[in-house]
C-alpha cells in the first residue's frame, strides 16, 4: 500500500505538529506587537505556563524582566528584519525558569537563545525565538575548567617541560616552562614552533626519530640542546608516550623534557678527564720507569765513586794519624805543652776521619754487596760479634740472650754488621755511670721473625725516631756521644737489602727497643 | 574596482557610525566603556582577499558569518585570530583568558559579539540604500584563512568585492585587532558606492 499522497500544508502542519510538541528546545512567536502567538509544549512544561494563558498576552507581561534586562530591544532589531543571538556567557538566559538538573551550580536555567524576524512573503510579520537549554553544558564546562585549571597549575609548576601532541605530531599543549626556558612568545611552541629552538645539529635527527615514532608508535626518546632565552644551548632528554584508543590507534602523544645539561656537561667532562688520565697514568708509568733506571745508575756511580773515594782517602788519614803519634811518642820532651795539644788534637780528628771512611766504606759495601741470603744461627752471629768487641763484654756491659733465637733468612755479614752496629750503640748511649745492659731476643710475627735488642739507655723523643735510620742522621749531639751517624743507616741498608724491615720503641729516659725484621728461616 | 580617497573617507565614517552603534550595545551589556575603531578600509577582488587576510591573520582564525539577502545580497564575516579571540573573551567576560581551544560557551559569545557589530555595519548600509536586508542565524567556525576562504566561496557570474574592514577593539586599555569583511556582488557594490557619494553631499550641503 503506498503511503498517502502528501500536500505541502499537511508537510508544514506535520512540521509545525514537531515544533510545538516535540522539538527539545523553547520555541515562541510574538506578532509586530510583540505579543505572543505560540508557546510551544517544553516552554509549558519548564515555565509551568500553558499556552492558554499566554497566548494573546504582550511579551512583556509575561516577562517583566526583559524590560530592565535591555532585552525588548533585541526583540525589536528582529522586528527591524536583523537575528539577534543571546549567548550564556552574556545574559544568562532570556526567560526566567528553574534549573532543569540535578545540579545546584545554577538557580536558574542556562540558556542561549537565537531570535529572528517571522516573514511572511519576504514582509517582517514578527517575531521567532529559539531557547535552548545549556545548565548541564555550563555545569561540565565549569568543572572541566577546574580540572583544566588544576592540570595547567601542575603541568606549569613542574620543573620539566610538558607537551602533547596530536597522532601526526604536532604539538597542541606546552607548558609554561617551555617558554621560561626558551623565552619565546606564548603559544609559538605550538605545531612544530618548538624545532626553531633546538640545535640546527640535533633538528634533523629530531625529525627523523619522530616520524618514525609516529610510523611505528613507539616511544619518543631523545636528547637534543634547547636553545635557552640567554642564546646557550642546553641539553635535555625527551621522551613521549603513544596514547591509544580502542582500536590501539594513536591518539595522542604525551611527553615530557628534562634539563640534563649539568648532568650532560659532567659527564662530558669527565670522560674527557678520564682519557687524559689514562693517557697520563701510562706516560707516567713510562716516565717513572725510565727515571727509576736512571736514577739506580745513578745512585750506583755514585756509590761506586764514594767507595773509591772512601777507600783511597784511608791511606792519607792513617799516614796523617801515624805521623802525629810518632811525634807525641818520640819527641815528647821536646814539645810543650801547647804543641802536645795541638797534636793530640791532630790525632783525634784523624781517627774520627778514618771511622767516618770505614763506615762509608761499609755503607757503600752494604749497598753495593751482592746479596745471597742462606740460613743463618743468630745466637751464633751475636756470640761472633761480641767475641770481637771488648765493650760489648763484661765489665763494660751486660748482653742477655733470651734463648733460643729463630733462625733466619738473611746474608751472615750484613746482619753480623746490623748487630754489631746496634749492639755498639746500645752500649754506647746510657747515661754516664750507667752499667749497659741489653737484652737479645726473637720472636714470630705473623710469618717473619722480629730480633729485638733492648736496652737500658737514654731512649729518645718520639719525633726523631723515624729519622735517625737516615745517613747523618742523630738523636743526640756529636760532642756529647761521639759517632759518625752512619751506624743505623748502615744497619736500615742492610736490612733492606735482605728483604727485611726495622724500626725502633723508645722514650727517652726509659731505653730503647730496636727490632730487624727478616724471614724465618726453613725448619731443617 | 579602486576606492578613491573620498570614497574611503565616507565609508570610513559610515561604518564608525555602525560601530559607534556597536559599541554602545556592547558596552550596555558588558558594563564596561568599549570603543570600536576603523583604522583602515579597502576592497579587494575577492580571489585576492585571502592574500590579503594572510598579511594580518594567521594560524586558525576565529569568523562570524553572516549571510544576508533582499535587494543586496552578500556574506558579512568577522575575522580574528585565535589568540585574539581568547582575548576579547576574556575581557568582554572578565575572566582570566583560558589557553587551549574555544569552547561553546566562548564560541556563543563571541558569535553574539560578531552578531552585534555585523549587524550594526550592515545596519548603516542598509539604511543608506533604503533597502530592507534579512541575515541568516550567525555561525561561528574555527579554521584556517583558507578554510574561510572556502567556506564563502559562492557560485556566482556576478564578479565580487570584498570590503575589509580593519577593526579595533578597545576593552579596558587592552587592544584586540579584528577584521570585519563582507562581500558583495559588482552591482551591489556599484549601488553603494553611488548611494555613499550622494549621501556624502547631502552631508556637505547639510
Amino acid at each position: 500500500m503506498n503511503p498517502p499522497e502528501q500536500t505541502s500544508e499537511q508537510l508544514n502542519n506535520a512540521i509545525l505538529v514537531w515544533t510545538h510538541e516535540l522539538a527539545p528546545h523553547g520555541i515562541f512567536t510574538t506578532d509586530k506587537e510583540l505579543r505572543i502567538t505560540s508557546w510551544n509544549h517544553w516552554l509549558e512544561r519548564h515555565s509551568s505556563m500553558r499556552a492558554e494563558q499566554v497566548v494573546g498576552r504582550p511579551l512583556i507581561d509575561i516577562i517583566p524582566s526583559l524590560a530592565e534586562r535591555r532585552l525588548v530591544e533585541y526583540f525589536n532589531d528582529a522586528l527591524r528584519g536583523e537575528v539577534r543571538v543571546l549567548s550564556r556567557a552574556l545574559h544568562g538566559y532570556l526567560l526566567p525558569m528553574p534549573s532543569s538538573g540535578s545540579d545546584t551550580t545554577f538557580d536558574r536555567m542556562q540558556q542561549s537563545a537565537r531570535i529572528a524576524p517571522l516573514l511572511l512573503e519576504g514582509q517582517v510579520c514578527g517575531t521567532i525565538t529559539i531557547v535552548e537549554d545549556v545548565t548541564e553544558r555550563e555545569c561540565q564546562n565549569s568543572i572541566l575548567r577546574e580540572s583544566e585549571e588544576r592540570f595547567r597549575v601542575m603541568a606549569d609548576t613542574v620543573p620539566n617541560i610538558i607537551y602533547t601532541a596530536a597522532s601526526n605530531g604536532q604539538v597542541d599543549f606546552i607548558n609554561q616552562r617551555f617558554y621560561d626556558v626558551s623565552g619565546l612568545p606564548p603559544r609559538s611552541g605550538l605545531g612544530s614552533g618548538w624545532l626553531q629552538v633546538i640545535h640546527p645539529d640535533d633538528a634533523e635527527r629530531a625529525i627523523i626519530a619522530l616520524e618514525q615514532s609516529i610510523k611505528n608508535g613507539n616511544v619518543f626518546a631523545m636528547e637534543f640542546r634547547i636553545k635557552d632565552k640567554a642564546g646557550q644551548f642546553r641539553w635535555f632528554i625527551s621522551r613521549a608516550w603513544p596514547i591509544r584508543d580502542a582500536d590501539n590507534r594513536v591518539v595522542k602523544w604525551f611527553g615530557a623534557a628534562t634539563d640534563i645539561h649539568d648532568l650532560k656537561v659532567t659527564q662530558l667532562a669527565l670522560a674527557s678527564v678520564q682519557a687524559q688520565l689514562e693517557s697520563h697514568a701510562g706516560r707516567l708509568e713510562d716516565t717513572v720507569a725510565e727515571r727509576t733506571a736512571k736514577l739506580r745508575e745513578t745512585i750506583r756511580h755514585l756509590e761506586s765513586f764514594s767507595y773509591t773515594v772512601a777507600h783511597d782517602l784511608r791511606a792519607p788519614i792513617r799516614a796523617m794519624q801515624g805521623y802525629a803519634n810518632i811525634l807525641l811518642e818520640d819527641l815528647a820532651e821536646n814539645l810543650d805543652e801547647k804543641s802536645t795539644t795541638i797534636l793530640k788534637n791532630i790525632s783525634r780528628a784523624a781517627k774520627h776521619l778514618d771511622a767516618l771512611t770505614r763506615d762509608v766504606l761499609n755503607y757503600t759495601r752494604v749497598s753495593t754487596q751482592e746479596v745471597q741470603l742462606q740460613s743463618v744461627n743468630v745466637e751464633e752471629l751475636v756470640h761472633n760479634v761480641t767475641a770481637m768487641n771488648p765493650a760489648l763484654q763484661a765489665p763494660h756491659s751486660n748482653i742477655g740472650i733470651v734463648r733460643p733465637l729463630h733462625r733466619v733468612m738473611a746474608h751472615p755479614t750484613l746482619l753480623a754488621q746490623s748487630i754489631s752496629n746496634l749492639l755498639d750503640n746500645a752500649v754506647k748511649f746510657v747515661a754516664p755511670d750507667v752499667m749497659p745492659r741489653i737484652v737479645v731476643r726473637s720472636e714470630l710475627c705473623g710469618d717473619a721473625v722480629r730480633l729485638w735488642i733492648e736496652d737500658n739507655g737514654i731512649g729518645m723523643e718520639q719525633e726523631i725516631q723515624p729519622k735517625i735510620f737516615g745517613i747523618f742522621e742523630r738523636a743526640r749531639a756529636a760532642d756529647e756521644y761521639p759517632g759518625t751517624g752512619i751506624g743505623l743507616a748502615i744497619v736500615a741498608r742492610a736490612v733492606e737489602r735482605m728483604g727485611g724491615a726495622c724500626g725502633v720503641e723508645s722514650e727517652p729516659g726509659k731505653g730503647s727497643r730496636f727490632w730487624i725484621q727478616l724471614r724465618p728461616a726453613p725448619e731443617d | 574596482m579602486e576606492l578613491t580617497q573620498a570614497h574611503q573617507e565616507a565609508l570610513t565614517e559610515l561604518i564608525n557610525i555602525g560601530y559607534g552603534r556597536a559599541a554602545a550595545a556592547l558596552s550596555e551589556l558588558t558594563g564596561r566603556r568599549i570603543k570600536l575603531e576603523v583604522p583602515k578600509v579597502a576592497v579587494y577582488p575577492v580571489d585576492k582577499i585571502g592574500t590579503a587576510l594572510k598579511e594580518v591573520l594567521s594560524g586558525e582564525v576565529a569568523s562570524v558569518h553572516q549571510v544576508f539577502s533582499g535587494p543586496v545580497s552578500g556574506t558579512a564575516l568577522l575575522l580574528l585570530d585565535h589568540d585574539a579571540a581568547l582575548l576579547l573573551n576574556s575581557l568582554l567576560l572578565d575572566s582570566p583568558v583560558h589557553p587551549g581551544r574555544l569552547r561553546a560557551p566562548e564560541r556563543e559569545a563571541l558569535t553574539e559579539v560578531g552578531n552585534i557589530v555585523l549587524n550594526a555595519c550592515l545596519g548603516v548600509f542598509g539604511n543608506l540604500l533604503q533597502v530592507q536586508v534579512t541575515f541568516s542565524v550567525p555561525r561561528l567556525n574555527v579554521e584556517s584563512i583558507d578554510g574561510v576562504m572556502h567556506s564563502i566561496s559562492v557560485r556566482s557570474q556576478e564578479v565580487q568585492y570584498a570590503l575589509m574592514v580593519h577593526t579595533h577593539f578597545t576593552v579596558r586599555d587592552s587592544d584586540v585587532r579584528g577584521y570585519l569583511v563582507i562581500i558583495l556582488g559588482i552591482t551591489s557594490f556599484s549601488r553603494l558606492l553611488q548611494e555613499l557619494e550622494s549621501w556624502e553631499k547631502r552631508q556637505l550641503t547639510r
